[in-house]
């Protein structure tokens, strides 16, 4: 089973609202489109499910045309944020929706509903009514009615964003399992690179209507595709700097920014860039401790305030007149601290200026979730 | 981009992901998304508005040319005047009287948890469903000739309309007002009294204001029920007591006057319009004050609050007890008779009261089948979120303006081809359920509208095609409004008089018709048989609407 | 269920159950060579009655079925078979009277025809209508009167009244209970009578006096005799009722116990001479057969039977009254009449002119 997505434009109302889209899932792959609330990954995402027409391009499964087929002919399995179960059915009625659709007899059903259900973990759960479950437990067998009819692709639109962090992690986990296991190809849309990242083999960036850049996880979080998409992904504010000469001494490059000099790969052009510290970049070296040969103390700055999250701590650092940075650390700080910050150089992005960021990508920090599908 | 899409977002209040594409919207579909559409279309052009046109084109386009004498001289004319006076005042008089009984009714039903509470909020509902010839026989019982009030003279009179009038509509406050007061955020009020007020102050600056759109509706629908009430005034008004549509019935039958009679259709069709218009912008500019989505009702504390609800209750408990308890004590007098005459065959019906009974049960078993087959595929192309049909609405909610008598009437001239359905079984319930489409529409599409279209989206991704959609999703999820659709189609097609008057064939008479009947000849035993029906069908009428809400669990 | 195969499957079995309805008249239209085995539609008011047998004996004699469409009062009927006139619910029509007559015959509601028996019918009967002889035949007559209260006058001692104009007299104050002309036929016919002995200029004086004389004007004959008229049956509280000629007589008939002596009496002055008459209607699917019903209702057996079955008397000379007739019915000596075409011409005015005086 392989999907292909070839220039695919929706409109709505009108309005042009994913423009030329090109998106390949292969057998047993999972892609995850990345992107904030209204960059149009839930249109995109009804598309691909045949819920909104596409207003260009082709969109292929293994190779027969999807445009000229409706929704229920296509055999997809859809997961939506806010579950969308049936309130009329209880869980097995749930479950065995589509196997009533696709003629399948009655014994058969009971058994592959269980066997779904036991794959959620909710054996047993089988005569409860939907009002009864929590939202952990509804959203498992919203899984489970998905996957039970044999869906040819499995699509997930913000399948986690409504649960709480423990429960979420492992539902990720477990329908990573689910779906190594079957082999189903699927598509997720969220605008959670976490989430993106733990379910997904292959990210795509998508920015107001366009994929910009498509990616495995590792290599999008290492090398963002522009300025936007790094701070997309976690990391940093964008200053503006400028890329000195090679150091006469060693040959490195440093790049003049408000933070102070950050030194930069040796292959930096010189001139004016638009420049982010990947949230790997800085780190405190301690006067004791042995200092990394590639990252040598050259930054100074005051500790401004410390989070201890994850078992480490997230210090805020003011750096010259640049806007403050995140520095992770295994260390104690206190607020007030002057500390001498290394920076690995590969860990610092540099993108082209003159090209200013409209004002209007601008991020939400935390983008509310779900806003796309509830407005 | 993204500042384009805010200002768009809020200029638009649908959200351009579920609005755009939105294939699964209830009544979009392929051909039969459209039959949704076209067959309601279809049914009220068919048994409505070609009826109505014919009878309108006979008094207004006599000989192909459009004659506007009739409704010139209708308008300037006197007698007509004293008509359509009489039908605001009669209508305005019963809507006052009726909230002034009603609300006290309401605060006592639905603001308070007492014991048998629940039971007297079902039953508060029955006298709107009960047959206007019922509610009249009752008054008539009591008032009439023999009753126990004889002396008071109040049969014919304005005083007796109206009574019967508030009887009948006390249950239209106390369900649409009482409703939103038992969701009311009784901290306002707490807040209030914390501020100084007294009870009547809070009652008068808080409760009331809060309550203005469900008052507002509710005395919207009061005031069209009386405006064009038929049985009641005709029944209890006398000849000298008309309405435009008694009026109507008088020029239609009796004088042949179908000029004048459709001026008059006319003349109703634009006062009713008025009304919706004006009830639908007051209620847009009431406020609408904190709600809760549960009921919050109390529990009485204390003999003062006993005494409060039950001086609150008295008169429209009696308002509505008195004249049935005196339609049921007549019906019973004489050991029995008109029970025992009832499967007897009557000289004045030519079959027997039972009979009647029976055909009015097949009749509204019938006629709400076709209001839910017609209706339901209505309210599923007007639940989608585009109107796809844009005159369908209007169209469905005309029965609810337009004469009864001149649509029955209409139905003698019109119904006779392609195929002659004047002599047919068939034109009762097709003209019951034309009446009652707007009520199905009314209560289904609320409940269509309210399930998310994810639900629908999931079931098609899961492999179901737009009808089966309908049916394994739609359909069950709004079975709750389905089945009150269907107790109010029945009782609608239990009660009808005003249209059936004119289509029912002779020797098989519905049982309203029978009553009506029955009523009007000589002999103490017909009126008896008459009383006896009455209490027979209010009853039967009852179990079926307490029927319904028992299968869904509301009693 | 699928939904609209299921509206699909009831329009259609609608459809089918209506054509099944009307199949057996449309097939028959074809035969009308012969009448045999075919069935009229008569249409008809309310009070239309016959004896069993006497139909059964038509049917007998010329194997034609007759189905019986009763449609209200006589107003509401004869008005409803002209609004479906081009494509009428029935073959032949019985009980137009001669207030409607000219607003039916003027409608084109009968057909033409040459009716047969025409010689047997009284001769002030045969000139009155002669000039409609070709539409309808007269079926039968009676008058409309003041109807008194025997027992309650003598009750009261009072003298019961002898003519119209005692009415507004105030011995007889509160008492009177008229019908409506505009929505009932003895109500109609009481008014024509006031109108004929009074003149176009003193009717509504006359009427007006009757009014602020307490007059009670209701709707139908059956609310006035039987609600309001202290003798019918709810004992009302008035006295005076304006109701037939021949009230005694039934009185007699449906008294429960027998009683030999009506308590009913008939004011003779003032009475309005009621016709009421048969036809064929026009476009009738078996014009040919209803044509043999309504000179079968002219027939002695037809005319016979029908002063016990609807208190009229028969218009046919050779017919003998039954027996509580003949004791115990009077006909007006000097019944008014107005010549149908005037009644068509001045209903609506006069209608008009009683509703504002009585019932504004």
């Amino acid at each position: 089973m392989t999907l292909t997505l070839r220039a695919v434009e929706v409109e709505l109302g009108g309005r042009p609202v994913v423009c030329g889209v090109d998106l390949d899932i292969g057998a047993g792959e999972t892609v995850a489109v990345l992107g904030p609330s209204g960059a149009g990954k839930t249109t995109l995402l009804r598309a691909v499910a045949g819920l909104t027409p596409i207003a260009a391009g082709a969109m292929q499964l293994d190779g027969q045309d999807l445009a000229a087929v409706p929704t229920h002919r296509r055999n997809f399995g859809l997961m939506f944020q806010d579950h969308a179960l049936f309130p009329h059915r209880d869980v097995a009625g749930n479950v065995a929706y589509g196997l009533e659709r696709q003629g399948v007899d009655r014994a058969a059903r009971r058994s592959r509903v269980g066997e779904l259900l036991d794959a959620v973990g909710l054996d047993g759960y089988q005569s409860r009514r939907i009002d009864t479950l929590s939202g952990g437990e509804q959203q498992r067998v919203a899984l489970a009615r998905a996957l039970a009819p044999r869906p040819r692709l499995m699509l997930f639109d913000e399948p986690f964003g409504a649960l709480d962090r423990l429960r979420r992690e492992q539902l990720v986990a477990d329908v990573r399992a689910l779906l190594a296991r079957t082999g189903v190809p699927a598509l997720v849309v969220t605008h959670d690179h976490d989430e993106a990242f733990a379910l997904a083999s292959s990210v795509a960036v998508l920015r107001a209507g366009r994929i910009v850049q498509q990616s495995s996880p590792a290599d999008l979080w290492r090398a963002p595709a522009d300025e936007w998409t790094a701070r997309f992904v976690g990391h940093g504010d964008a200053v503006d700097g400028i890329v000195g000469g090679a150091s006469l001494l060693d040959g490195h490059r440093d790049v003049a920014t408000p933070w102070g000099d950050v030194p930069v790969p040796s292959g930096a052009a010189p001139g004016a860039v638009r420049v982010v510290l990947r949230s790997d970049a800085l780190s405190i070296a301690r006067p004791d401790a042995h200092a990394r040969r590639d990252s040598m103390p050259t930054l100074v700055g005051t500790i401004l305030d410390a989070t201890f999250r994850g078992g480490r701590t997230v210090a805020r650092v003011r750096l010259g007149s640049g806007p403050p940075v995140a520095v992770v650390t295994d260390d104690a700080v206190t607020p007030g601290e002057t500390v001498q910050l290394g920076c690995d150089p590969d860990a610092v992005l540099l993108y082209r200026s003159g090209a200013p960021q409209p004002a209007s990508t601008s991020l939400d920090a935390e983008p509310v979730a779900g806003d796309e599908n509830a407005q | 981009m993204d500042v384009d899409r805010r200002r768009l977002r809020r200029r638009v209040p649908t959200p351009p992901d579920l609005a755009g594409g939105a294939p699964l919207s209830p009544g979009r579909g392929s051909g039969a998304g459209i039959l949704l559409g076209a067959l309601p279309l279809a049914y009220v052009g068919w048994f409505l508005v070609w009826p109505l046109v014919a009878i309108l084109g006979r008094g207004l386009v006599p000989r192909g040319h459009v004659q506007l004498g009739p409704m010139v001289d209708v308008v300037a004319n006197a007698a007509t005047r004293h008509v359509v006076v009489f039908t605001i005042a009669q209508a305005a008089l019963s809507t006052v009287v009726t909230l002034a009984v009603g609300l006290p009714a309401a605060w006592a039903l639905h603001r308070w948890q007492w014991r048998g509470a629940r039971v007297a909020r079902a039953l508060s509902l029955v006298p709107f469903v009960l047959p206007t010839i019922v509610m009249a026989a009752a008054w008539e019982a009591l008032l009439g000739p023999g009753g126990p009030l004889a002396s008071w003279t109040l049969v014919p009179s304005l005083t007796a309309i109206v009574l019967a009038h508030a009887c009948f509509n006390i249950a239209v406050v106390v369900r649409v007002v009482g409703a939103s007061w038992s969701r009311l955020d009784p901290r306002a009020e707490d807040a209030a009294r914390a501020l100084g007020a007294s009870s009547f102050t809070v009652l008068r600056t808080v409760t009331l204001p809060a309550l203005i759109r469900p008052l507002v509706a509710a005395a919207a629908i009061v005031y069209l029920f009386c405006f064009t009430s038929f049985g009641v005034v005709l029944t209890l008004g006398g000849i000298s007591r008309n309405t435009i549509e008694t009026q109507i019935y008088r020029l239609t039958t009796q004088q042949l006057a179908l000029d004048r009679a459709g001026a008059l259709v006319v003349v109703q069709l634009l006062a009713v319009l008025l009304t919706l218009a004006v009830a639908g912008r007051a209620e847009r500019r009431g406020a609408r004050f904190a709600i809760r989505s549960a009921a919050a009702r109390r529990r009485p504390d204390g003999a003062a609050d006993r005494v409060a609800i039950a001086v609150a209750l008295v008169p429209a408990a009696a308002l509505v007890a008195v004249p049935f308890c005196t339609l049921v004590a007549r019906s019973v007098s004489a050991s029995f008779a008109g029970y025992r005459t009832l499967g007897a065959t009557s000289d004045v019906l030519g079959t027997s009261p039972l009979d009647a009974l029976r055909h009015s049960l097949a009749v509204a078993a019938v006629a709400t089948a076709i209001a839910l087959a017609v209706g339901g595929a209505a309210s599923f192309a007007l639940a989608g979120p585009r109107r796809r049909v844009p005159v369908l609405d209007a169209v469905v909610l005309l029965p609810l303006g337009v004469s009864a008598v001149s649509v029955g009437y209409g139905f003698l001239i019109a119904l006779d081809r392609p195929i002659d359905l004047r002599a047919s079984w068939w034109i009762v319930p097709l003209a019951h359920a034309t009446v009652a489409i707007p009520f199905v529409v009314r209560l289904v599409v609320p409940a269509l509208r309210g399930i998310d279209p994810k639900t629908r989206e999931a079931a098609a991704v899961l492999g179901a095609p737009p009808r089966t959609v309908r049916r394994t999703v739609d359909l069950p999820i709004a079975r709750r409004a389905f089945v009150t659709a269907a107790g109010f189609a029945a009782a609608i097609s239990l009660g009808e008089f005003g249209a059936t008057a004119f289509i029912a064939r002779a020797g098989a008479p519905t049982a309203p018709l029978a009553i009506y009947q029955l009523l009007g000849r000589p002999g103490t035993a017909n009126v008896q048989s008459a009383y006896a029906l009455a209490a027979v069908l209010a009853a039967a009428v009852t179990v079926i609407m307490l029927a319904g809400e028992r299968l869904e669990g509301t009693l | 269920m699928n939904l609209q195969r299921a509206v699909a499957v009831l329009v259609v079995a609608g459809s089918a159950a209506a054509a099944c309805g009307s199949s057996g008249s449309s097939t028959a239209t074809t035969a009308t060579t012969t009448t045999k085995g075919t069935t009229v539609t008569l249409l008809t008011h309310d009070a239309f009655a016959v004896s069993k047998p006497v139909l059964a004996a038509f049917t007998a004699e010329t194997g034609i079925k007759v189905r019986v469409l009763k449609s209200g009062d006589a107003g509401t009927m004869v008005n409803q078979a002209i609004l479906t006139r081009d494509h009428p619910q029935a073959d032949a029509l019985f009980g137009v009277d001669n207030t409607f007559l000219t607003r039916a015959v003027d409608a084109g509601l009968f057909e033409r025809r040459s009716y047969q028996g025409a010689s047997e019918l009284l001769p002030e009967a045969q000139r009155a209508f002669a000039a409609y002889s070709h539409d309808v035949l007269p079926i039968d007559f009676g008058d409309v009167c003041l109807n008194y209260d025997i027992d309650w006058f003598a009750r009261h001692q009072v003298a019961p009244p002898s003519t119209l104009a005692d009415l507004t007299r105030a011995a007889y104050k509160n008492l009177t209970v008229v019908e409506n002309p505009a929505t009932s036929s003895p109500g109609f016919a009481f008014l024509l009578a006031t109108i004929v002995r009074y003149g176009e200029s003193g009717w509504q004086p006359y009427w007006r006096a009757l009014k602020s004389n307490g007059v009670l004007a209701v709707d139908s004959w059956d609310t006035a005799y039987d609600g309001d008229f202290t003798a019918g049956g709810a004992k009302g509280t008035r006295p005076i009722v304006v109701s037939y000629a021949s009230s005694p007589p039934a009185d007699i008939v449906f008294a429960n116990p027998p009683k030999t002596k009506s308590s009913v009496g008939v004011v003779l002055d003032g009475c309005f001479r009621q016709y009421e008459f048969a036809g064929v209607l026009a476009h009738a699917a078996h014009a040919a057969a209803a044509q043999q019903l309504v000179e079968f209702m002219l027939s002695a057996r037809f005319q016979g039977d029908m002063p016990l079955q609807m208190f009229v008397w028969p218009v046919r000379r050779d017919v003998a009254l039954p027996k509580v007739f003949q004791t115990s019915a009077e006909l007006a000596p000097h019944p008014l009449s107005v010549p149908p075409a005037d009644i068509t011409h001045g209903r609506d005015g006069w209608i008009a002119a009683w509703t504002s005086i009585v019932a504004g």
